[in-house]
């Protein structure tokens, strides 16, 4: 026979063991924080991500440290301002809560903001614009005007003064192209060197104008490619034609691996590089901090480098332009 | 409207008494606990009643996983992929979302990333797997969630593929890209034996390399190309043979060996893809023996330009354009809940073959 008392005892162990499993095994008591998760779109001004690889990496990292959900989101067309803007605008109508764009037409984004047609918060990459409104926009970039000025140094120092550089870019240069190619000007358009730009080379007429250059000439040619598309068609070119390839100087910009490999080859002789790993990383942090409505700078400055083959292997470059993801 | 039915009957059977409330006169309870039960019924009731309406989908989301993102053959099919992603969206108004993953050649990376897609509310998935032995865990957790797979490319075993109506294969048929590839040399040999028995001794010497011993493909593609050759009248003769993995890099440090160990003898190299070819010209550029025929398969685009430059003697593509709109097809009708299109001709109601044509200098 047990008491009265034990059998209070026994009910009390009872319901202690049932508040115990409803605690530990249960939602019901403590409501466990259940993560919350980011989502984000990245949308770049291109139809591919050939010129993002690294930048991707950077991304995919910091959506899986971050807890975020990012959709990386190529156009239709390249340089399509409108597609553009209907994609920023499904994404943010489809509950995105940030956007990371590389504009086609940053006058035409910045508007979408002060209109608020774009209520969400917005990174900027490979854009000049940056601020709208304190804790609504930001930007990730790069001095490409410094690259400029940096590459120019350099070939002078290689090509010596006096030497004759052709500029090789497109029609309607984008802005990053336009800024680099200022600041190479900066340099050699001093009457250091003898500059000629060669603009208005459309894809698969880079061949061509490389091999008009390099046709008959006895003293080298000093060619810089304004974009990495560019230099990855003149590097093509001369990798085909040892001929024209001994008599060419090829300089540029850009981190594909096909670039990186044609630097290898030694059929480019300089490049200027950036850390697009980071770029990507800090431009989801950035947006996760503006969604969460922290402070944050205004502009992230990254730095670029100069390299040439013998680099490749220094261990720095090598996990700048080789990122594990 | 059944259920509803069942619940007023069941309302209307009670009966109060001095008590409480009487259920067919067994059921005795208190107000307080009718209060409850018919709360219960009410829940239960509007959990029933609260189906779903299914809803036209317009938008989708698929995950897909591919064995190494640094295949030059799988990386074109993830372009395509992406290109037919983009052609769907345009054409039919539905949002796409592609995760895309590289899991670099690990089958537990492959894992997590499936994890991740179910996560993620993936509508289906797309998986180019590491290891095609062990399919298991990706299929269990598939089916648990219920979300339908394509595999692509590297083919899991059949038991594995018949344990779910909704499991499916895109790949090309591993015996007609070593025929076609055979019969790109017995049509040279043909026209010209010198051409390839470039000794003129009447034997052609060959050095072969393989594929991954575990992907299905790499034997049959070995077996047959040869076979081709002996049926097609080509008097051959192996030198030597070895495994690359498919890589570039493992296929130049082959054939740099080989030059080494066997000069002047080599005649013709058989590679079982196009990346392992692009290693053994890289090697060849090396020795400057530019003189030996290579054949592949898969006409990468890297492939494709060796062609053009006279480095390689033939491939052997898979259309990539067909090959990832079927990948996609099946995926996007399965995420939103169609039949598959009628122009995917699906073998066993499972399989879809790619069909293949050879590539050569004078067909660019």
């Amino acid at each position: 026979m047990i008491t009265k008392r034990e059998k209070l005892l026994w009910i009390f162990y009872g319901i202690a063991l049932l508040v115990l499993f409803l605690l530990s095994s249960t939602n019901l008591i403590i409501k466990e924080k259940e993560p919350e998760i980011y989502s984000f779109s990245v949308i770049v001004e291109d139809t591919t991500d050939e010129y993002y690889v690294n930048f991707r990496k950077g991304v995919e990292r910091a959506a899986i440290e971050l807890n975020a959900d990012v959709s990386f989101i190529t156009l239709y067309e390249a340089d399509n301002q409108e597609q553009q803007t209907e994609l920023m605008l499904r994404e943010q109508q489809d509950g995105s809560r940030g956007l990371i764009v590389s504009p086609v037409e940053q006058e035409t984004v910045v508007r979408l903001l002060s209109e608020k047609r774009i209520v969400i918060p917005l990174v900027f990459i490979n854009s000049e614009a940056s601020l709208v409104g304190e804790g609504v926009s930001t930007r990730i970039a790069f001095d490409y005007h410094t690259m400029g000025k940096q590459l120019a140094e350099q070939v002078l120092t290689e090509q010596g003064r006096g030497a004759t550089v052709y500029l090789l870019g497109q029609k309607s240069p984008d802005m990053v192209s336009r800024q680099f190619m200022d600041g190479i000007c900066s340099v050699l358009d001093t009457g250091l060197c003898r500059l000629i730009a060669c603009q208005g080379a459309q894809e698969g007429e880079v061949a061509d104008t490389v091999k008009k250059l390099s046709e008959g000439r006895r003293e080298g040619v000093v060619i810089i490619a304004l974009d990495p598309g560019i230099l990855t068609e003149a590097a093509q070119f001369l990798s085909d034609h040892d001929e024209d390839r001994a008599s060419v100087a090829l300089y540029g910009r850009g981190t594909t691996v096909r670039i990186l490999n044609y630097l290898d080859k030694e059929i480019i002789e300089g490049l200027c590089i950036t850390d697009d790993f980071s770029a990507g990383y800090l431009s989801v942090k950035k947006a996760v901090e503006l969604s969460d409505s922290k402070f944050t700078a205004q502009a992230e400055f990254l730095k670029s480098d100069y390299i040439k083959k013998e680099d490749l292997r220094d261990e720095n470059y090598e996990k700048l332009l080789y990122p594990i993801e | 409207m059944k259920i509803m039915r069942n619940y007023c009957i069941l309302l209307n059977s009670w009966e109060r008494t001095d008590m409480g409330i009487s259920f067919n006169g067994k059921l005795r309870l208190k107000k307080g606990e009718k209060a409850v039960l018919l709360c219960l019924a009410a829940l239960l009731l509007a959990g029933c009643t609260g189906e779903k309406q299914e809803k036209e989908k317009n938008s989708i989301r698929i995950g897909v996983s591919l064995y190494r993102g640094d295949d030059t053959f799988i990386n074109n099919i993830r372009g395509e992929l992406e290109n037919c992603a983009k052609k769907y969206e345009q054409e039919h108004g539905v949002k796409i979302t592609l995760d895309i993953q590289d899991a670099k050649g690990s089958q537990n990376t492959q894992n997590n990333q499936v994890d991740r897609f179910i996560s993620l509310g993936c509508d289906a998935m797309c998986i180019n797997l590491v290891d095609r032995m062990d399919a298991s865990f990706i299929i269990d957790k598939a089916m648990a969630a219920g979300i339908p797979l394509v595999f692509f490319n590297r083919q899991p075993v059949e038991e594995d593929m018949n344990r779910w109506d909704q499991l499916y294969y895109v790949g090309a048929v591993a015996k007609e890209s070593a025929v076609l590839q055979g019969s790109i040399v017995v049509d040279e040999y043909r026209k010209n034996p010198r051409a390839i028995d470039l000794n003129g001794d009447g034997v052609v010497s060959y050095v072969l390399l393989e594929g991954e011993t575990s992907h299905q493909d790499s034997l049959i593609r070995t077996e047959w190309s040869i076979q081709t050759l002996k049926d097609g009248g080509v008097p051959i003769e192996k030198i030597t043979g070895g495994i690359a993995n498919w890589e570039k890099s493992q296929a130049s440090a082959l054939m740099e060996q080989w030059l080494v160990q066997y000069p002047d003898t080599i005649e013709l190299v058989i590679c079982n893809n196009d990346d392992m070819a692009l290693g053994a010209i890289d090697a060849l550029e090396r020795a400057q023996a530019d003189k030996i025929n290579l054949v592949g398969i898969d006409a990468t685009t890297p492939g494709m330009e060796a062609i053009r430059t006279g480095k390689l003697l033939g491939t052997v593509s898979a259309d990539k354009e067909q090959y990832a709109g079927a990948i996609f097809a099946i995926a996007s009708a399965k995420a939103l809940g169609e039949e598959i299109n009628s122009d995917i001709v699906l073998e066993n109601g499972k399989y879809y073959w790619c069909p293949q044509v050879i590539v050569m200098k004078e067909q660019q």
